[in-house]
């Protein structure tokens, strides 16, 4: 069987064996000119869970008029787009509403985050429109702990991933310096 | 311009009331569990979640 990048058949495995669960959240933002300072916001999964983002799908951007709640024609520019950053990973870098952002769909990551830790946000509009627009998270889902079945105890499963990762690397590795030897 | 009204009418008001506002809106079934609040940030829960079938 074959999936979408990143979720190829080693990531399957881990998500299947630890009690993962696919998951997605769609929001819809309606976005007020920002006028220059962009609108911090963040999203934050369910307490009780932990999530692998996987990828984000940049949707539709309509021109929106609240007075009536109608729609207006599609938008692309570069004056409104998303800064988004999560600690410890990924730094803050800029996705404008252009078209080479909007190809590339899903947008892949391998992001780690929970209440402590929530996706980031920096919502630009410097259009005098209001504008509409989707997204959607595509996440793995987590229990806070997870069962480690090599360490014999509960562990995050931010901490059985990199392990696990780290495992994948080193056996490659040394599959590569054993086939250099003979 | 599209003459598709895009939410039931007591949600656009209170998108209307936001945005006037200045506030970044966000709709999702848990949009109040999922997005904080914040003085800039608007959370709505839409659409509702249905009742679970008979």
């Amino acid at each position: 069987m074959s999936f979408p990048w990143p979720v190829n058949d080693k990531v399957v495995a881990f998500v299947d064996t630890v009690g993962g669960l696919f998951w997605h959240d769609t929001l819809v933002y309606v976005i007020p000119p920002t006028a220059g300072i962009p609108i911090y916001a963040t999203y934050i999964p369910d307490p009780a869970t932990k999530v692998l983002v996987i990828g984000l799908t940049f949707g539709d951007i309509l021109e929106y008029y609240p007075a009536t709640g109608e729609f207006g024609p599609e938008i692309r520019s570069h004056k409104i787009g998303i800064w988004h950053a999560c600690k410890g990973r990924m730094m803050w870098h800029w996705d404008p509403a252009l078209k080479s952002i909007f190809m590339t769909n899903p947008y892949p990551q391998l992001l780690w985050c929970d209440v402590g830790k929530p996706y980031e946000l920096l919502i630009v509009n410097d259009t005098d429109k209001t504008v509409w627009m989707d997204v959607t998270f595509w996440v793995v889902r987590f229990p806070k702990r997870v069962w480690c079945p090599v360490l014999n105890r509960y562990c995050d499963p931010e901490e059985l991933w990199n392990a696990y990762m780290k495992g994948i690397v080193v056996d490659y590795v040394k599959k590569a310096t054993e086939g250099e030897r003979t | 311009m599209s003459t598709d009204k895009a939410y039931p009418e007591d949600v656009r008001k209170r998108i209307e009331e936001a945005l006037k506002q200045g506030k970044l809106v966000v709709l999702h079934p848990n949009a109040t569990k999922i997005i904080k609040k914040t003085d800039k940030v608007e959370p709505i829960d839409y659409p509702k979640t249905p009742s679970k079938p008979a």
